[in-house]
């Protein structure tokens, strides 16, 4: 026997003598119920703050693009003319400024930088690919992300993870924010705000054409000063052959759906949820649930929605699957309100802090790309 | 109080959320006066302990329908209360605490850092080399699991014991036993 393992058997007898707490179950009990509500106060805490700079970032970047981009039959100075607005979102005063999409759609230019999981070491993305929302390729080569173009508008770059060949993608004049590449990293799947109402195209890189993949029309849904409508964030199936997707349907609901990549009718996935994202090999669904603007729990279903169940409880925006499929990283505003990157182990359900950051996407099975709490 | 508290959840709970609660108790009963032992070994702090040994039993018991089926929910157990160690955040709110709290001149533990000296010679180890020491030596996990346990790398294990080993050394030099 060591010398080690005689000291601590030692010290561990000598322990022995120590009384032990005497709360039993019955402690553990009283604990788990005042975590719990502190948890319920704590989600409902942080839903109201993500929502207030979610209206705050948007209000703020909408008023630069209207300041920047001539309005079509307005001016500078007073925005686009109540005609160009739909109805149902302009007051007796104007047009109702433009409102938030969820965050992590619209946020200040950023940086970010990749973290090796297994040995903590990370290095900064240059920064000549300044920007947010980083989409790695599947071959772990490439980068998309989301940066002003030369009027400050929203376009979709791309650029190797070194930072060259640095290649503006979308030139949309309603702005354009990356989402996901396809599987076979031919295409690139955006969101782009068409007056008040979003939808979901996707680009075909090497021709350069977009096709319109949701067709949401601006609804009879008044809401001053909260999001536009419509579909955001689409992630492809590992097949290619669909994009999965959130609608959001008024200013407090949203589902997951999917609908083919060319376009057609979508079908519901989960009710009450956002961030769906399938697994590589296409048999579970990640979704942000429990109520997405409170709380946003981190769950898994079955591809079609079904056998919804949490994962993580708590705080779980934003979720990405590992390319093996074993584990998910997610955002925790639990952990930090300014965001909290995590990885939780799909099997186990156990879950690991890996750095401070607002997004974050895996460029491999150990190294993820996490993009910076803004300034 | 059991009985009562049994035939209470019985009104309101499957069969199977039951079991599964029956089996979370007895395996608290089980592991809780090892675990607790192993924390103050760890922590050197009975009160650092105590919190510990009853959040890591809570966050096992919110997962057990999960952890309950796992090949050693013990070495999950023991996983969870050394990552709640090591967190910063609530070294954090420890320190604080420790810092408000008054003087322990009835701590049980205490006393006996006072009267024996294998206990106080693993304060001259960090919490890390404590950690590494308790899981492989103790518990008797071998490096690979006790990485696993630790969230660090076997070579870290190793080399956070061979530390160990030199710090005792060297304390047992400077104390003179």
């Amino acid at each position: 026997m060591s010398d080690l393992k005689a000291l601590l058997e030692r010290a561990d007898r000598a322990v022995s003598d120590v009384p032990l707490p005497s709360d039993g179950l019955e402690g553990l009990q009283r604990r788990r119920d005042r975590k719990r509500r502190n948890q319920r106060i704590a989600a409902g805490v942080v839903g109201i703050a993500v929502f207030v700079a979610a209206v705050w970032i948007v209000t703020t970047v909408g008023s630069l693009d209207r300041s920047e981009t001539p309005a079509v039959s307005g001016s500078a100075e007073t925005g686009p003319a109540v005609s160009n607005c739909v109805v149902t979102r302009c007051t007796e005063t104007g047009p109702v400024p433009p409102t938030p999409p969820p965050a992590g759609i619209i946020a200040p230019p950023t940086t970010g930088y990749l973290i090796d999981l297994n040995t903590g070491e990370n290095s900064r993305l240059p920064k000549s690919i300044a920007g947010y929302g980083y989409a790695v390729s599947p071959d772990g080569t490439m980068v998309a992300y989301t940066s002003g173009d030369d009027a400050g508008t929203p376009q979709v770059f791309i650029a190797s993870l070194y930072g060259t060949d640095v290649q503006q993608v979308t030139h949309d004049q309603r702005g354009a924010w990356v989402s996901d590449w396809s599987p076979d990293g031919a295409a690139i799947a955006y969101t782009s705000l068409d007056g008040d109402v979003t939808n979901i195209f996707v680009l075909d890189l090497a021709t350069g054409e977009t096709s319109q993949v949701t067709n949401e029309k601006p609804t009879t849904e008044a809401c001053l000063g909260c999001a536009p409508l419509g579909a955001y964030g689409p992630r492809f199936s590992p097949d290619g052959a669909s994009i999965v997707y959130d609608l959001f349907r008024t200013a407090t609901s949203v589902d997951v759906r999917i609908v083919p990549v060319t376009g057609g009718k979508s079908v519901l996935l989960v009710r009450g949820a956002a961030g769906g994202t399938l697994s590589p090999d296409g048999s579970t669904l990640a979704v942000v649930c429990g109520g997405p603007f409170v709380g946003g729990q981190l769950c898994i279903a079955h591809a079609d929605g079904t056998n919804l169940r949490v994962l993580v409880s708590g705080s779980g925006y934003g979720p990405k699957w590992s390319p093996d499929g074993t584990r998910i990283s997610y955002i925790n505003l639990e952990y930090n309100p300014d965001g909290g990157i995590f990885v939780v182990d799909v099997a186990t359900g156990e879950t690991t802090f890996v750095a401070e950051g607002i997004a974050a996407d895996w460029l491999d099975d150990h190294t993820l790309i996490i993009e910076d709490i803004g300034p | 109080m059991r009985a009562m508290d049994q035939q209470a959840a019985a009104a309101t709970e499957s069969p199977e959320d039951l079991r599964i609660q029956f089996a979370f108790e007895e395996f608290f009963e089980t592991e809780r006066e090892r675990l607790f032992r192993a924390l103050l070994l760890v922590t050197h702090d009975w009160p650092e302990a105590e919190d510990l040994m009853q959040e890591a039993f809570v966050r096992v018991w919110e997962r057990w329908d999960r952890v309950g089926t796992l090949d050693d929910p013990v070495g999950y157990l023991f996983k969870t209360a050394l990552n709640l160690h090591r967190s910063a955040l609530r070294r954090a709110v420890v320190a604080t605490r420790r810092s408000l709290r008054p003087p322990r001149e009835h701590d049980p533990f205490e006393r006996v850092i006072d009267r024996d000296e294998a206990v106080r010679s693993l304060a001259a180890l960090t919490p890390r080399q404590r950690g590494a020491v308790v899981v492989t030596e103790l518990l008797g996990y071998s490096t690979e699991e006790a990485g696993v346990i630790l969230g660090i790398r076997p070579g870290t294990v190793r080399m956070l014991i061979s530390q160990a080993r030199a710090a005792l050394q060297e304390w047992k030099e400077r104390e003179d036993v």
